[in-house]
């Protein structure tokens, strides 16, 4: 696949997921980036091979950077909303994001979490 | 034998969570008690003695059951072990739901080697999140979490098979997800974090035509609604519940049972 048809289906991913537009879901030049900043660099030219290289392997390896980014922007965004489960004690984007920098078992779990969504993207985008 | 139509629930209910999750459920049984027998164990009546007291003296087909779990275990109020691994042989022949975290792990397997008809329950932590405390049905970020937990509650009470029930419960998840992959709230990403979660973590074990009522048409939830405010609207607009009707003026989705 060409990189203009790159282009075309990121571009398409994100009119159509909004929601996933700014999620952190690949590593270039060692920070973490959005499918849409991952548009801008293609359509600029630059880190292409990186970002083609993120896009071929989505979701296949759990990131510890992209989920400790997500809940970082997360909790500078909404603050006041809460994560509760069945067996994991409520939490706030902040305590979530204390668990993934600690590396302990809830954040482990947060990490898994964060894993599926990035396959599921890998899924919307039809194989980039 | 275990009897059609007769169920038992357990609902945790003390702490954030559990509560939200016991109030949540609170519609399904509304809707089971329209066409089958039910046994409440909720809040503090959600042990492990009464658990048993129960399925002896009722011998229920259904057993469902709300509250933390680990992938060994199912816990009932202030986390009271009630079902576990290689403790769990008084489900033989019945068929059980259990919302909680990761009892589909290794209990619900087990539940089915010691005899149970079908399993359903969640593989990781069962998650979703909330704006605030409360209703995570009323909550526009926890509704999508329990509303296929409800759907599928709702089509095992209608006579359906589990495995039509568990699509059913299926669909439910994917209409949110891809609701919520087209939002542009900044809560959308955590939302859908959990709604993948929920759907990729949900199991079915065993027979999967396992059924726990006789079949019968779906039928309006009974949904609590303020008091002050039913009355008077339900003297005007006949039985329909003030909630389906607030539920279509403000465009929300209106399904038959749920919104």
């Amino acid at each position: 696949m060409s990189v203009q048809e790159k282009i075309a289906r990121l571009s398409a991913f994100i009119r159509q997921n909004p929601a996933l537009a700014n999620i952190p879901f690949m590593t270039v030049a060692g920070r973490p980036v959005s499918p849409a900043e991952a548009l801008a660099m293609l359509q600029s030219g630059q880190n292409i091979h990186e970002v083609v290289m993120g896009l071929s392997r989505l979701g296949i390896d759990p990131d510890w950077e992209l989920v400790e980014e997500f809940y970082k922007r997360l909790a500078a965004a909404r603050p006041d909303v809460k994560i509760y489960g069945l067996g994991l004690p409520p939490m706030s984007p902040a305590e979530a994001l204390q668990h993934i920098r600690a590396r302990d078992e809830i954040g482990r779990q947060l990490l898994e979490t964060y894993s599926r969504m990035l396959a599921y993207m890998r899924e919307r985008m039809g194989g980039l | 034998m275990p009897r059609m139509g007769v169920a038992t629930c357990i609902r945790a209910s003390f702490d954030d969570a559990s509560r939200a999750a016991s109030t949540a459920l609170e519609r399904a049984l509304s809707y089971m008690r329209l066409k089958m027998d039910v046994s409440d164990l909720s809040g503090e009546r959600a042990t492990r003695s009464n658990t048993i007291a129960d399925i002896n003296s009722r011998d229920p087909l259904f057993v469902l059951g709300e509250g933390h779990g680990s992938p060994s275990n199912f816990t009932g109020q202030n986390k009271e072990i009630i079902f576990q691994v290689c403790n769990c042989s008084e489900l033989k022949d019945r068929v059980v739901y259990l919302v909680s975290c990761e009892a589909g792990d290794q209990l619900g397997p087990d539940i089915i080697r010691k005899g149970a008809k079908a399993f359903i329950g969640y593989k990781k932590p069962f998650l979703w999140a909330m704006a605030a405390i409360g209703d995570p049905l009323t909550d526009p970020y926890g509704k999508g979490a329990f509303e296929p937990v409800l759907e599928l509650i709702y089509r095992l009470a209608d006579g359906r098979t589990a495995g039509e029930a568990y699509n059913a419960s299926m669909d439910k998840w994917n209409q949110w997800i891809d609701h919520w992959s087209r939002s542009t709230d900044p809560v959308a990403p955590l939302v859908l974090q959990t709604l993948i979660n929920d759907r990729d973590c949900q199991v079915l074990l065993g027979d999967q035509n396992a059924t726990i009522a006789a079949p019968a048409p779906a039928m309006p939830v009974p949904i609590p609604a303020p008091a002050a405010i039913q009355v008077p609207l339900s003297m005007i607009l006949g039985l329909v519940p003030i909630a389906a009707v607030a539920a279509v003026i403000a465009g929300n989705e209106l399904r038959r049972i749920s919104f």
